[in-house]
């Protein structure tokens, strides 16, 4: 345990120094004063008053309130306001609720029905998948469009004769007839899955769409995203700390449903203005819920605790975030941080954060 | 904004000058606790003051005396003074800070010296806390002041006694 220096001794010299500074002669006289006031009056210049010093609190909750209405117009119009028609090329949000190869979906959901599906209902993945992405092959079926938008490459499967070798583009979708192709993507994927003894009967379609039925619902595609964020916190004294970090975000389910989310995020905390001894590393891990209204939208609110280093604090935040979907890889997220008072220094404070995240799967 | 009439916004200021003189060593001594690296500066400070003081004239009502309102203002001041300046002026020595003071002293107290220098290594809000206690106010005041809970006024200001204790150890 650091000792701490006794202040009371020095607290008693200086009442006793200001008692003598008080019956010292002043220093000022009248005159120096109004000549004071004079030159100010004449440069007109602003001095620091109680009205200026009040304005540099505010941004405790005005800070805060600003950073959210930004944050809210900021998606409203990319989700909103934004031309349909990309000219970046970027799928529109139509065509991605549309699109066999809408993000993280599984096609098999949009998928229509054949004559080589008995059940009517379902049809094996590749059928829907366009020829230009049938150069990878596919690790699971619950992440097979994951690893088809992130250019996973092609493994073909060893134990089957429907391997395809790597680049080799498939046939496109048929309505009539059996076709080879088709099936053999679908058991691309099955074999990767791990099911052996489904692959030992590759000619019984029945059999096939059931396992692939089983798999979409028993095991939900996840993802996980890696991003570096930038913003700014206002502690409840009314100081500005900008701050940067680096966080993970794994969700355990990411179409339309709620589902559960981790998060862990290292930030570090600077002040304005710079002041080295103010700085402070945060280290935070949170447990909350996501859910993807909208193809491009995620929304997430997120408990967890956070520990602070240097000046050492602990407790809890809450955080509510909106992620927007830029492309296939990227998503800008603006989330609000509510870190409730700490254990140590009973400080609480408010944090507005931009990140662009990164899907790492 | 309605203006006064010359004479007595003349009259107002003369008033003003008068009862500021009057705390002449009040000022000097919040300039010297909260605001000044070193005695040199605090001339500078001390206008800063005056003309803050002068601005916001018209909002002392009387409720409390001149001097607690000066006080208030005073320091507030100060306090912005040195979290603008602190870095741009260099590190001082306690060998500097003990020939300021006995530039000043007849018969100093080397306590106050070594004060001076030790809350001259403190960042603004900090320096503020120790300067509010260290001028004979309690925590649930400090609290008050600083806009914090009394714990978290007790948490920092053990904090900054285990600093002050290094930054004393270091210079032994």
């Amino acid at each position: 345990m650091n000792e701490e220096l006794n202040l009371k001794p020095y607290r008693e010299a200086w009442q006793a120094e200001k008692e003598r500074l008080q019956a010292a002669p002043p220093r000022h006289t009248e005159q120096d004063i109004a000549a004071m006031l004079s030159r100010h009056d004449a440069k007109n210049a602003v001095a620091p008053t109680q009205s200026r010093q009040r304005s540099r609190t505010l941004p405790i909750w005005l800070g805060s309130a600003a950073a959210s209405v930004a944050i809210l117009v900021g998606v409203a119009w990319l989700l909103w306001l934004r031309p349909t028609a990309d000219p970046s090329g970027l799928p529109t949000l139509a065509e991605l609720r549309t699109s066999s190869t809408s993000l993280r979906t599984p096609s098999i959901l949009n998928t229509p029905s054949t004559p080589n599906n008995p059940n009517n209902s379902i049809t094996p993945i590749a059928l829907t998948t366009p020829p230009s992405l049938h150069s990878h092959t596919i690790l699971s079926i619950q992440e097979s469009n994951d690893a088809l938008l992130t250019d996973t490459p092609i493994v073909p499967a060893e134990d089957t004769q429907y391997s395809m070798p790597t680049g080799q583009p498939a046939t496109q979708p048929t309505t009539q007839g059996n076709s080879a192709q088709p099936q053999l993507q679908a058991f691309q994927e099955m074999s990767i899955t791990g099911s052996i003894e489904k692959q030992k009967t590759p000619k019984d379609p029945l059999v096939r769409t059931t396992r692939m039925s089983s798999d979409w619902t028993s095991s939900h595609p996840q993802y996980t995203q890696i991003a570096l964020s930038g913003g700014a916190s206002f502690t409840q004294d009314g100081k500005l700390q900008p701050l940067v970090g680096i966080g993970v975000t794994h969700d355990s389910e990411s179409k339309s449903v709620i589902c559960a989310n981790n998060q862990a995020a290292i930030y570090l905390l600077g002040t304005l203005p710079s002041d080295t001894t103010s700085r402070v590393v945060s280290v935070q891990y949170g447990y909350g819920l996501s859910c993807r209204p909208t193809d491009r939208l995620t929304l997430r609110v997120n408990l967890g605790g956070f520990i602070q280093f240097v000046d050492f604090d602990l407790g809890l935040r809450l955080n509510a975030e909106m992620g927007y979907r830029l492309s296939e890889d990227f998503i800008l997220t603006a989330s609000y941080q509510y870190y409730m008072p700490g254990i140590v220094s009973g400080d609480s404070r408010h944090a507005a954060i931009l990140s662009v995240g990164y899907f790492i799967n | 904004m309605n203006k006064r009439p010359l004479e007595e916004e003349r009259h107002r200021q003369q008033q003003f000058v008068a009862e500021v003189q009057q705390c002449d060593a009040l000022i000097y001594s919040v300039c010297r606790l909260y605001g000044c690296r070193r005695d040199e500066s605090t001339e500078d400070l001390y206008q800063e003051i005056v003309c803050a003081l002068w601005e916001s004239y018209d909002t002392f009502k009387g409720d409390s005396s001149f001097s607690s309102w000066l006080y208030s203002v005073a320091r507030n001041t100060a306090v912005a003074y040195y979290r603008r300046n602190q870095l741009r002026q260099p590190e001082i020595s306690l060998t500097d800070v003990e020939r300021d003071f006995q530039d000043w002293h007849e018969t100093p107290n080397p306590l106050v010296g070594e004060l001076y220098y030790l809350i001259d290594q403190l960042n603004a809000d900090d320096r503020k806390l120790v300067g509010l206690y260290i001028d004979g106010y309690e925590y649930d005041e400090i609290a008050q002041q600083m806009n914090l809970s009394q714990q978290a006024v007790r948490t920092r200001m053990s904090r900054i006694k285990v600093r002050l204790r290094e930054i004393k150890d270091r210079q032994k």
